[in-house]
This record gives structure tokens, sequence and C-alpha cells, in this order.
């Protein structure tokens, strides 16, 4: 084993892989930093969204999710894909799946939907 | 509080147990998340069982008792003090992992991806707030979020939540920072020597898949996490009881995490049989108790989904292998990272037995997913939307594990040091 590596393909092969895996570090911070320092906080644009819309997605949510009876809808920030604000329409995608109202039980015949935490 | 209650719990465990002697302080350390969360789930899961929802006083009630009870074990032992060997590294791991991840809690703080509410948030929701999860957690509409996943990251962020008195951000931040630091801490003591610790550790942090999965708040993180340290575990324990024990105990508890957790373990299974390790007792005995736990949830509370299974052939491959080529050298998520660690075996066949096992490890555990992608049923371009959404996420899984074999390799490989470090540190102080 001992003679094994210390031939010369072992050293250059330690060397390639080590090489390598430190550039990967340094590349690694380079490129997390710099993501962070590019991307826009996700939240403040969804919310405005929300605003815009809230009542033409409310009568969308009441016509796809089952009939329920949404009496109370309350906006705020909901979780959205990184660096881009969430469009109503992905609802609409989610409350096909019964995603939307979070809290909304089976047998439920109305329900408060909340977005936000 | 609740979540440092756990966390105590998780520390005293492994303190007592796992490291008994008192020769790897940070193993103590990093495998505490793991164990005190895998308790703190198994005391919310026994109780949703028996009542049908969770009750607050009684779960807290189980944990305190667990914590008197480990408490007076600690008194009675009467060990010394600790000592935190090679400070400076891990601290510097773990305030970098800290840093990564607190920028990305901040751009987006709920967490991003939909599988994070669709899935793991809203079923702690209906766990926290449901009057019958019993039969939400089942009901038609919540197909989408997987009623058969285990519930060990809900049940988590609902006992944070029952503290607290209602949903939060902090629970999550606090839950997911926790396992993203013990894993990037478990990859630096998986390797070793000092040296290469530093190294290891940096290595892991500076992938921004793996600390944009942590900062995202993924289930993912945690399946790599007990990955990981089943592996570490596994490469620098002796060859004796305890260490396939624990191996098993963290492959176990994987399973209660994800579904992905079952091929873990039946993988290192799968290679530890036809080797007939006499140790083979120990492992399949420590994966029991989350084992148990995890058929429990499927048993009682669990609505499965039946899938077809459809072989998907020569085009299905060709899309396979075009996705893993592609997700290899995707710099940015990977960096070189996974060339590095693919590239090492090839060049330099391993020679020590546990290196040659954890790399067939690695190898059945990502075969197996290739499996499961090529015969679910999906064709086309059902199968690349598949790939697209899920191959990064179980990429994840070995990702850290790939990462303890590598530098571990590396440092063995080191001249100038003993050929055969693998071995001791679980019983013997330094290196």
């Amino acid at each position: 084993m001992a003679h094994f590596l210390q031939t010369p393909k072992s050293d250059l092969a330690r060397f390639v892989v080590t090489a390598l895996l430190a550039v990967s570090v340094c590349f690694g911070f380079f490129k997390q930093t710099k993501t962070i320092i590019r991307s826009r906080p996700d939240y403040s644009a969804v919310h405005t969204e929300h605003g815009i819309r809230a009542g033409e997605l409310r009568a969308e949510l009441e016509r796809k999710f089952f009939g329920v009876q949404i009496t109370k809808m309350k906006l705020g920030y909901f979780p959205a894909s990184q660096n881009r604000s969430r469009p109503a329409e992905e609802y609409l995608y989610d409350a096909q799946y019964g995603i939307a109202p979070y809290y909304l039980r089976p047998n439920d015949k109305s329900a408060e939907i909340i977005f936000s935490e | 509080m609740s979540l440092f209650l756990s966390l105590a719990i998780g520390y005293l465990i492994s303190d007592l147990y796992l490291d008994p002697h008192r020769r790897n302080t940070w193993l103590a350390v990093f495998a505490a998340p793991g164990l005190g969360f895998a308790f703190s789930s198994a005391v919310l899961l026994v109780n949703l069982l028996f009542q049908g929802a969770l009750n607050f006083k009684l779960c807290l009630a189980a944990h305190l008792m667990a914590l008197i009870f480990l408490l007076i074990t600690e008194f009675k032992r009467q060990r010394g003090a600790r000592t935190f060997e090679n400070k400076a590294v891990y601290m510097l791991v773990l305030l970098l992992a800290v840093l990564f991840m607190s920028a990305v809690f901040f751009k987006s703080p709920y967490g991003t991806g939909l599988d994070v509410w669709a899935i793991w948030k809203l079923k702690a929701r209906h766990l926290f707030y449901g009057q019958e999860p019993f039969i939400s957690l089942k009901a038609a509409p919540l197909n989408f979020s997987h009623p058969d996943y285990p519930l060990f990251y809900p049940l988590s962020l609902a006992w944070g939540w029952m503290w607290s008195g209602g949903q939060n951000v902090w629970v999550s931040w606090f839950f997911c920072a926790v396992f993203a630091t013990g894993l990037a801490g478990a990859v630096a003591w998986g390797c070793g020597q000092k040296g290469w610790m530093l190294f290891a550790g940096l290595f892991v942090i500076s992938t921004p898949q793996i600390m944009g999965m942590a900062g995202s708040q993924y289930a993912d993180i945690f399946v790599a996490y007990f990955n990981c340290l089943a592996i570490a575990i596994f490469l620098r324990g002796e060859e004796n009881f305890e260490t396939y024990f624990w191996t098993g105990i963290f492959f176990g508890i994987g399973t209660f995490v994800k579904n992905e957790g079952w091929l873990s373990l039946a993988a290192m299974a799968f290679i530890l049989v036809p080797s007939k390790s006499r140790n083979m007792g120990a492992f399949l005995a420590g994966a029991l108790p989350g084992v148990i736990l995890c058929l429990l949830f499927k048993w009682k509370i669990a609505a499965h989904q039946t899938t077809a299974i459809h072989f998907e052939g020569f085009q299905g491959i060709t899309t396979y292998l075009q996705f893993l080529v592609r997700e290899v050298l995707n710099e940015n998520k990977w960096t070189y990272g996974w060339i590095g660690i693919l590239l090492l075996p090839v060049l330099m066949k391993p020679k020590e037995r546990k290196i040659q096992t954890v790399y067939l490890w690695f190898l059945v555990v990502n075969a197996g997913y290739a499996l499961v992608h090529l015969t679910d049923g999906c064709s086309g371009p059902a199968l690349e939307n598949h790939l697209s959404t899920t191959f990064d996420r179980l990429l994840t899984h070995t990702f850290p594990a790939a990462s303890v074999v590598t530098f571990a390799f590396l440092s063995q490989m080191n001249r100038n040091m003993p050929a055969k470090i693998i071995g001791g540190p679980m019983s013997s102080a330094k290196r």
C-alpha cells in the first residue's frame, strides 16, 4: 500500500482532485456571495401582487374550490419562488390541488383563507 | 424553547450513549439535532396515535420526564468535563454555514419552492391547527402533498409552534439551521484529520445547492444529514457493535424523514448482508426504532397512492443519462464538487474496505433512484419534467455523504499520515 501510494500516478491523482475541490470551494463561495448580493427579497413584490388582485383571486378560488364560500381573506406575505413574484394564476393552479386555503377541512362549507403566516 | 428542549435531550442521548467515553465531543454535538428531534417527533406521533390530535401538555411532560431521566443518569456517571478539540476549525465551519444560510433566510423568510409549503408546512398546519388530522391528512384535496410522506419535519415544526402558541418563521429557521450546521460539522468530523476537516467543512458549505436547500427549508437537507452522519460514524468507527448500531440508528431515523430514507437503509443492508458482517445484527437492531416509527405512521395515518410500474426503456435511459451529465456539470448548483467526488475513485481504486463499502452504497442508492425514475410510469416530457423537479434534490441526499468518503479517502492517501486512519477516533481521543 505504502509503495503504491508513492508512485507518481497516485500523487498526480491526489493533486488533481485536491486542486479541483479547492477551486470548487473558492468558486462556490464566490457564486453564493454573488447570488446573495444580486437577488431581491421575494416577499415585497408578492404583497403588492396580492393587493391588486385580491377580489379577482377570491372569486376564482371560490369557484375552483369545490363551492366553498370564502368568508374572510387575509392577505399578506406568502412564499414565492426565489427572485420573482408569485402571480395569482399560480394560486389558482395550487387551488386545483387543494393547496391555497391551507387550513380547510374536508367537510367545511366556508373558509377563511390565510395566505400569510 | 421546545426546540432547545429537544436539542438538550438529543445532546444528552449522544453524550451518554453515542459517545459514553467522551472521546468525540463534536460528534455528540452534531448528532444532537438528529437524536433530539427524532425523540420529539416520536413523542408527538405516539400522542397523535393515542389521542387523535396533539396535546401540548402531554408532549411537554414526556419531554421533561426524558430530560430529568437523562440528567440523573448524567449525574450518576460523574464523568469529567468534555474537551472540545479543534475548536477554531469547527467554529469557522459552523459560523460560515450560519452566515450563508441566514442570507437565504432573510431574502426568502418563508422558504422557497412549492414543496416546502405544499407538503411539509401544509402537513404541519394540519397537525397544529387541525381538529382531526387523521382525516384531513388523507383528504382528497391533499393528494398533491403526498399523504404517504413521513411526518418527521411536520411534527417537529408543530412541536415548535406548540410552545410559541402559533405559526412563525423562527421555528423553521432554527430547525433548518441546526440541521444544516450539524450536516456541515458532520462532514468535517467524518474525514478525520485536522487539515482536511476544514477543507471538507468549507467544501460542503461552499456548494450552492446544499446551502440553498437548507436556507430554502427543504426536507431533503434532513435526509442528507442522516445519511451523512450514518456514513461518517460508519467510516470513523471501529469494527464493533456500537459503530454498526449507531449507523443503523441514523439510517433508521432517515426512513421517518422521507421515503428516500428507505432506499439509503436498504442499500446499506443490501451491501452488508452478502459480506456476512458479524455486526449486521447490530446494524439492523439500530435501524429498528426509526423503522418502527415510520411503519406506525404508514399503518395508521398515511394514505397510500399507487403508481403504475412501467419501464421506460432505452429512450428513458438516454433522457436520464442526459439529465445526470447536465446536473453533475451544473456549476451553479454544485460548482465542481461532483466532478471531484466522482473522479477520485476512478483515478484511484480505494483499497480500504469501509471506503469501498461507502462507494458501493453511493452507487446502489443512486442506481435505486434511477430505477425509480425509469419505472414510475412517466415517459417523454413527463419524465423530463419529473427529472427537472426532483433530480437535484435526490443528488442532495448523497452529496454530503459522498463528500465525507472523498475527504476520508484523500486524507488516507496523504503520505505523511498513517495508511489506515479509519477505525480509531470513535474510541481514541485525538488524531
